[in-house]
């Protein structure tokens, strides 16, 4: 019964917590040159989060971003390495050997002195871009993450290399048993006898999402798989090696589907190879909304501090907030294990069928 | 090797979970061919667009149950 009022309470509050965002978020819609409300104000800070940058914000103070400038590199008549810093001098045009750049929401375009941009229609730049081969944030995420697994698996390999009945120590206690659980739970069931050939590749994907996952919730500020771009090419590899080991059946399940009539055969060889496409897709969009769903949320949620000083008092507003950003928080944590774990899963599946050998009988 | 069996069955239904992404994406471009369709030979009323999307909810239907029958034949 306890409990049940408990829950009733936190049910309440929630309800309050909730219904006064809305009417909020409505009055912000309402007046469209009025100065910046606290909500827009948080809206484009989440928005600043999800995108990739060419600048470390650490967190912001006033209308300022804090961090540091990372380094810039253009392939644009000749290689062009600058700090990004430059963007953040005088009127905002980077100048290097007489070219001039400009940053405009992210994405570099190259401009004259003055920094004059031309817009099409929908308001996006016609100006030329240089190939942007920058360390950006999400470069630097994914860096981070590789040294962390470097470090983890040689300091794992390296008790091996002593004996073969080691206990792992440190960060290995925590791998190994990982490293078994993609082998026995994803790679032997899905694969088959042919399981060792993919496991490098399922092992470096399921630790990369997975790390990349859990420095998401950090407070240093990386969302590198909630990147679509990052994801897409994390698709692309499983895309191409299912593609690439696939044997003689899955080839033609998909141009000359056995078992039905002839006519059939040419209706089914479309939607197959649409299949084909699909697939990876979904991995692709289900990891990226999965991430940017969850740091949406989290910040909202820490959001409400600012935004409900009025109505919950500071203490409130800071109790509800705490509150209920920890019991996501947790959810993400699981979140981030079973994206990773998702994602190797699918993969593997998916090579599994390109992979496998029917037998004919049941056709 | 029955163990194992066993473990591929609980690990299965994971492939559902990605077919709402599938179905999805299917019907989005079919959706998508039939709107380029209508533009391009400017037909009154949009009826590729209509006739195409309905044609991609029953390709999403068919790879949905393709799917399903592949996942239950190996039990």
């Amino acid at each position: 019964m306890v409990n049940l009022r408990r829950a009733l309470l936190i049910l309440a509050v929630l309800l309050f917590a909730v219904n006064p965002f809305t009417t909020r978020a409505e009055e912000a819609h309402g007046h469209g040159d009025a100065p910046k409300t606290e909500a827009e104000k948080v809206n484009e800070h989440i928005q600043h989060h999800l995108q990739d940058d060419h600048y470390f914000t650490l967190f912001k103070k006033g209308e300022e971003y804090v961090g540091f400038p990372l380094p810039v590199i253009l392939i644009d008549n000749g290689l062009k390495v600058f700090s990004s810093g430059k963007f953040h001098e005088g009127n905002g045009v980077a100048e290097v050997d007489g070219q001039y750049y400009v940053n405009y929401h992210g994405k570099i375009y190259k401009t004259d002195a003055n920094g004059s941009l031309t817009f099409d229609e929908h308001h996006h730049p016609t100006n030329a871009k240089p190939w942007d081969f920058s360390i950006t944030k999400n470069v630097v995420g994914l860096m981070v993450a590789t040294l962390l697994l470097f470090w983890g698996f040689t300091s794992l390999a390296k008790t091996y290399k002593k004996g073969s009945n080691n206990l792992p120590k440190g960060v290995g206690r925590v791998l190994e048993p990982l490293v078994l659980y993609v082998r026995d739970e994803m790679a032997i069931p899905n694969i088959g006898h042919r399981y060792k050939e993919f496991m490098p590749y399922l092992l470096s994907v399921f630790f990369l999402i997975f790390t990349l996952n859990l420095l998401g919730l950090t407070p240093i500020g990386f969302n590198v798989t909630g990147n679509i771009s990052v994801t897409l090419c994390l698709a692309l590899f499983t895309f191409i090696i299912t593609n690439i080991k696939a044997n003689k059946d899955y080839w033609k399940h998909i141009f000359w589907m056995p078992g039905v009539p002839v006519p059939f055969k040419f209706v089914l060889a479309p939607i197959e190879v649409l299949g084909m496409f699909t697939k990876p897709f979904s991995l692709m969009l289900r990891l990226f909304a999965n991430i940017t769903a969850g740091h949406s949320v989290v910040m909202g949620l820490i959001a409400i501090v600012y935004l409900f000083q009025r109505e919950l008092t500071i203490p409130g507003s800071i109790g509800v907030s705490m509150l209920l950003t920890l019991v996501l928080f947790f959810l993400e944590l699981l979140v981030a294990f079973l994206q990773a774990f998702i994602f190797t899963m699918l993969s593997s599946l998916f090579i599994g069928m390109a992979v496998e050998e029917h037998s004919h009988d049941h056709h | 090797m029955e163990n194992r069996k066993q473990k591929s069955k609980l690990n299965k239904w994971i492939v559902f979970t990605s077919m709402p992404f599938q179905m999805g994406v299917t019907i989005y471009l079919f959706y998508r061919l039939g709107d380029w369709l209508d533009v391009k030979y400017a037909v009154e009323g949009g009826w590729w667009t209509k006739g195409l999307t309905m044609l991609g909810i029953v390709v999403s239907l068919y790879q949905f149950i393709r799917q399903a029958n592949r996942i239950g034949k190996d039990e």
